[in-house]
């Protein structure tokens, strides 16, 4: 490229032209192989979005007819984005979305890159077998079921009141309807974390299993202790991952387990545990189901995710770690 | 040598899936095939020379009606009856409304859409309004029952341009049988262990339940029990405590000429008082926010007064329940209802609709099928439709007997209990809820119903009647279609007095009240009482 | 206490490594395993719970409150959903779904994700950004529903295997992978003029085992789990996954309406707890899995792959 700079626009262009040209009939393999590829995301992606019938992401703006092809529909311009946000209730939800997010990249993110680090310090197979099934386990339960054995264990007549009370004499104490932002957040953060950290150990112990295993005996023999070794050695074959991940956590910060949070809301921690989700779904679902709506506040939430997405890359990119783009 | 093996292993990974690929679709040719259940040849009737009509109808769990096989006898003589050849086009419980979104949106919607209860909602209107669904005809005369069904109130009020969209399923006769939905049950022998009367008073109220959760009244020796237990926060607003005028969820004018959800009215503050102070006692189940098994708890006797329906369906869910529980101890020996507490002497009935959940039927439905749609649900909402529905056929399966069914079906040996009439007909097992919810109809005359569960549930059920406030709601108001109201049908007015009541900030209730107040309103309350009350105004429904 | 350690000690070492430990070594192996033992105890004993209320008696659960011992063993729950129309059918379509659903995924995943860590691929970054845009912008359900219905899917087992054909999250943790492999590796292959099908199978796939068998698993878990598709998309009650007959099962024992089957059930005077049930249907639905998870585990617990490919 450096060297084309010094051509003749006209040239350069001419000239780069038949250089992709090249550049595609040298790969042509390649090419063929990611044609799957697109056609899935042609088919099932971008046709829904540029569909004549339903108007695609432009649905947000017009009134929905289930009836009519999408010309006909009334313009309501940003009718349904307004109806979402004039609400306090909608800024309570925002509020509480990303407090739960950030607290969540905080607590919950790192977690599996530690359970990763340890089992990988586990050296006898059969030990950090059976620790790794029985750490995912609790994947394969619903939210339901979990919080369920929630309230046995954690109501006032539940386990862990009974032990409170009758054992260390301290007073009941209602987990599942208090109003402290350190008890809610923490269940949430405690009750995620037990059911999801060894399945979200599982793609870092896959990176880990890239290392070539040479590299500790050498480390070993130069006298590396296991904390260099773990510093020098595992977490760099972490980190790309690690740090794809976390970007990729960045642009969910509006997404935050519709399930859990659903199944935990009352009324008395709505106000610090009901996420945007549960509002729209409050709002839009509940009695009147309505897609225009539906529509605006999934494209409402995908731009900010989206903007957030792509700050977290820039930063990345800026401190020199790895990045999606 | 390794390298053989792992080709070894590629084929046989791949001949597995290439064998499971050609089995999936062998399944997706074979399923096509399975005929609809229902008999086509129905010549031998007085109209004979009638066309059969196909039909598809989609209804909850209406696959188990259409099982499969040869059709049993009441679905070949319903489709006899009607030339029409009925195929299920199932939802579940869970998934209804998702399916018929996306069916509405795509045109894919079958002809009679019954899982639905949408009735006032904002998507009853755009259904509508979009061409969706299609109007019944105007003259109904032909179709005496539904002709009279279609008459009461609560259906004329959702008429769109003089248009009936929809035919009601009936719960009951009329809506005053609601009243039963609502109530509390007692435990009778506790009371008398621990030596208290009936209670009056508020404080007498308050002093049973904390005994009951403080005084051991089982004779257990530990501290096993608890006072009151409400099925769900929603009882407590909704009549469950009748004594403190219409506390529920419907709108109603109020006294200062605006017509508001009387959920948010002073009455319900005054109620709410009332069990702030119980929770505060100890006297309410201190789990009763986050409680789902607050039935299994009083069956199993760990709970003094349940809040929950008291109709004689209902009731023979708890003492289904119970005798599994507690086999030892006499249900009707310990069981009673209890009326609560109440201000001035007075009581207010619970209310709903005459019916819970509508059928549609397709705009591309003609005339013709129409026709025997209408004539179908006709029929279903006939005595002879609800006892064929429910009992079987006369003369084999059930008798009259001196104004009483009689049912003549084996008895389980075991059990002491007639077969289930959807065992021998599945076809009655969904379709028996088509039209109404024949069940609920008549179950105060229901023989699979106990005796003594009936008489209680009869006994009470007249008392309320004759002794009770019908309250105040009238349906047209119900129906009123203003943005501002579809709007706010996300605020949570019962959440937000659970919070009231386990409130810990000390602030007197007065100002937690007008904060609530203030917070609804911010939320579109206000706009919405405004709409409402001034789209009653022009209806002439207000001064 | 200090024998065992010792004991541990002596396995670890001969298992492992030739060298010897050091005092520090010996406590942070202490710390690492409470560590471990303790969240896997916090996690099990629950699970262990669930299970025992799936076999439990009605009347046992609702007596106690924490049901950590068996007082009876009862089948009911398993007969019921075993017994469920469609049963075995729906476990049939289900296997099916898995086994094509996921060798289909991982191929198509393997080709994009292959292709887009190539440095030479022509359109690489716009082809990306294609793709990335897909995870936050969509046409949502009904626009989405209407594509596949004219695919001709409506009332197929295809329903549940081609629109999720490819998972883009999936992708992108592949193809980072593939970019953490090292250029050299390939260097001699295309030196003889292998093409990139070649390369991609014959070089990267064996060294990149750990991803392929972790994205593997995901995706079959997906699509084991799958239940939402099918309710929109398969009306034919022979052709429903395991998933959602079983959910299916649950939503109508927790529905106390006139004539549902709890009420039939009633009937027949057998009460079934909604909750013991749903542990039965999870505990069905997760056995097969957990009978195949330590079959893939090898591959991402070792990391042997790269040293073999190198030696």
């Amino acid at each position: 490229m450096q060297k084309t700079s010094t051509i003749a626009p006209a040239l350069k262009q001419k000239h780069s032209l038949s250089r992709t040209w090249r550049k595609c009939v040298e790969n042509k393999y390649l090419l063929i192989m990611t044609l799957p590829v697109l056609v899935y995301y042609i088919i099932f992606n971008y046709m829904p979005m540029f569909n004549v019938q339903t108007g695609g992401i432009l649905m947000a703006f017009k009134q929905h007819n289930l009836t009519r092809p999408f010309v006909e529909w009334d313009w309501v311009g940003m009718h349904y984005f307004q109806m979402m946000w004039r609400r306090p209730d909608f800024w309570i939800s925002m509020r509480n979305t990303v407090s739960i997010s950030f607290i969540r990249l905080a607590f919950e993110f790192p977690m599996p890159i530690f359970l990763a680090i340890l089992l990988n310090e586990v050296h006898r197979r059969k030990a950090k077998r059976i620790f790794q099934t029985v750490y995912t386990f609790p994947h394969f339960l619903s939210w339901i079921l979990v919080i369920g054995l929630m309230k046995d264990l954690l109501q006032i007549n539940g386990v862990i009141n009974g032990f409170m009370t009758t054992v260390l004499g301290r007073q009941a104490f209602n987990y599942l309807a208090n109003d402290s932002f350190f008890a809610n957040y923490a269940m949430l953060v405690i009750s995620n974390l037990l059911k999801g950290v060894g399945w979200g150990s599982i793609i870092y112990l896959a990176a880990i299993a890239g290392v070539d295993p040479t590299l500790y005996e050498a480390a070993i023999v130069d006298g590396a202790n296991r904390w260099q070794c773990i510093r020098h050695i595992t977490w760099p074959c972490i980190k790309a991952t690690a740090v794809i991940l976390l970007i990729l956590q960045v642009g969910n910060i509006l997404n935050q387990g519709f399930d859990q949070i659903f199944n935990l809301v009352n009324g008395v921690n709505r106000n610090i545990i009901e996420t945007i989700d549960v509002y729209i779904y409050r709002y839009a679902f509940q009695q009147s189901m309505n897609q225009s709506f539906a529509a605006a506040s999934g494209l409402f939430k995908s731009v900010i995710n989206f903007s957030m997405l792509i700050t977290a890359n820039l930063i990345a990119k800026k401190l020199g770690e790895n990045n999606l783009f | 040598m390794k390298v053989r093996i792992k080709w070894l292993q590629l084929v046989l990974v791949f001949s597995l899936v290439f064998a499971l690929i050609l089995t999936g679709c062998q399944t997706s040719d074979d399923t096509t095939t399975t005929a609809p259940a229902g008999g086509d040849n129905g010549d031998g009737n007085g109209d004979g020379d009638r066309e059969t009509i196909d039909i598809t109808v989609s209804l909850w769990d209406i696959e188990y009606s259409f099982p499969g096989g040869d059709p049993d006898e009441i679905a070949v003589m319903v489709s006899d009856m009607f030339d029409i050849n009925l195929t299920s086009i199932n939802v579940g419980w869970g998934d209804a409304d998702e399916k018929y979104n996306t069916w509405a949106a795509s045109g894919q919607l079958p002809d009679i859409i019954g899982a639905i209860a949408h009735v006032g909602q904002g998507r009853y209107f755009q259904w509508i309004n979009d061409g969706v669904v299609r109007a019944l005809p105007d003259d109904l005369s032909a179709y005496p029952v539904i002709n009279q069904i279609m008459q009461q109130d609560e259906v004329l009020a959702f008429q769109v341009d003089g248009n009936n969209y929809f035919l009601p399923r009936q719960t009951y006769e009329d809506s005053s049988w609601w009243a039963m939905d609502r109530g509390l049950l007692v435990r009778k022998d506790w009371m008398e262990n621990l030596g208290i009367s009936d209670p009056v008073t508020e404080q007498d109220y308050i002093d049973l339940t904390v005994a009951f959760a403080t005084q051991d009244p089982n004779n257990s020796g530990s501290n096993d029990t608890v006072g009151l237990v409400p099925s769900g926060v929603w009882i407590l607003t909704s009549q469950g405590l009748p004594g403190f005028g219409y506390t529920d969820g419907r709108w109603v004018l109020e006294d200062d000429g605006y017509i508001r959800p009387a959920i948010t009215s002073e009455r319900t503050l005054r109620l709410m008082e009332f069990v702030k102070e119980m929770y505060q006692a100890g006297g309410l189940d201190p789990d009763f926010a986050t409680l789902d098994n607050a039935l299994e708890k009083f069956a199993a006797g760990q709970a003094g007064i349940l809040a929950r329906q008291v109709s004689s369906k209902h009731l023979k869910a708890v003492l289904d329940m119970w005798v599994t529980l507690q086999p030892d101890v006499d249900f009707f020996e310990s069981v009673s209802i209890l009326r609560g507490p109440s201000l001035d002497g007075e009581y207010t009935r619970f209310t709903e609709m005459a019916y819970w959940s509508e059928s549609y039927f397709n705009a591309n439905v003609e005339d013709d099928k129409m026709g025997r749609i209408l004539e179908l649900y006709d029929w279903l909402y006939s005595d002879e439709g609800m006892r064929t529905m429910m009992w079987g056929i006369e003369g084999t399966d059930w008798e009259m007997d001196d104004g009483e069914i009689n049912l003549l079906t084996d008895v389980n040996e075991e059990t002491g209990l007639h077969t289930p009439t959807a065992e021998i007909y599945p076809f009655t097992y969904a379709m028996s809820y088509l039209a109404a919810w024949t069940g609920d109809l008549v179950q105060y005359i229901d023989p699979a119903i106990p005796q003594g569960i009936r008489d209680m549930a009869s006994e009470e059920l007249d008392h309320r009647l004759a002794n009770w406030q019908a309250p105040d709601v009238d349906w047209a108001v119900q129906a009123i279609n203003v943005p501002e109201k579809q709007e706010i049908a996300g605020l949570t007015y019962g959440d937000d007095w659970v919070r009231f009541i386990m409130d810990s900030s000390g602030k007197d209730s007065q100002t937690l009240y007008e904060e609530m107040v203030a917070n609804w309103n911010a939320n579109g309350l206000q706009d919405a009482v405004e709409a409402v009350t001034n789209a009653a105004r022009e209806q002439g429904l207000i001064d | 206490m200090d024998t065992t350690l010792k004991k541990t000690d002596l396995t670890e070492v001969t298992a492992d490594s030739k060298i010897k430990k050091s005092v520090g070594d010996r406590i942070a192996d202490f710390l690492i395993y409470t560590f471990l033992t303790i969240l896997a105890l916090s996690v099990f004993i629950p699970f262990y719970n669930m299970v025992l209320i799936s076999f439990a008696r009605y009347q046992d659960i609702v007596r106690t409150s924490f049901y950590i011992y068996p007082k009876a063993f009862d089948f009911q729950n398993y007969r019921m959903a075993v017994l469920y129309p469609n049963f075995m059918n729906a476990a049939l379509v289900s296997l099916f779904v898995t086994v094509v659903g996921t060798s289909l995924n991982m191929l198509i995943t393997l080709l994009g994700s292959y292709t887009l860590s190539r440095k030479n691929m022509p359109f690489r970054k716009p082809i990306f950004y294609f793709i990335i845009f897909t995870m936050f912008f969509g046409a949502g359900l009904i626009p989405w529903y209407l594509v596949v219905r004219n695919l001709g899917l409506v009332n197929s087992v295809w329903a549940m295997i081609a629109p999720p054909m490819l998972n883009t999250f999936y992708l992108i943790l592949m193809r980072n992978y593939f970019l953490s492999i090292p250029e050299s590796l390939e260097e001699s292959a295309k030196i003889d003029g292998a093409n990139d099908i070649r390369i991609m199978f014959q070089i990267i796939v064996p060294v990149a085992a750990p991803i392929i068998a972790t994205i593997a698993l995901f995706y079959a878990v997906d699509r084991w789990n799958e239940w939402w598709l099918a309710m929109l998309f398969i009306q034919d009650s022979s052709k429903l996954p395991l998933q959602l007959i079983l959910r299916r099962m649950v939503v109508d024992a927790t529905i106390d309406l006139g004539n549902d089957m709890m009420n039939a059930m009633r009937d027949a005077n057998i009460q079934v707890h909604s909750r013991s049930l749903q542990m039965a249907t999870v505990t069905i639905t997760t056995i097969p899995i957990m009978i195949v998870y330590p079959f893939l585990q090898k591959y991402f617990t070792k990391g042997i792959m790269l040293g073999a490919i190198k030696a």
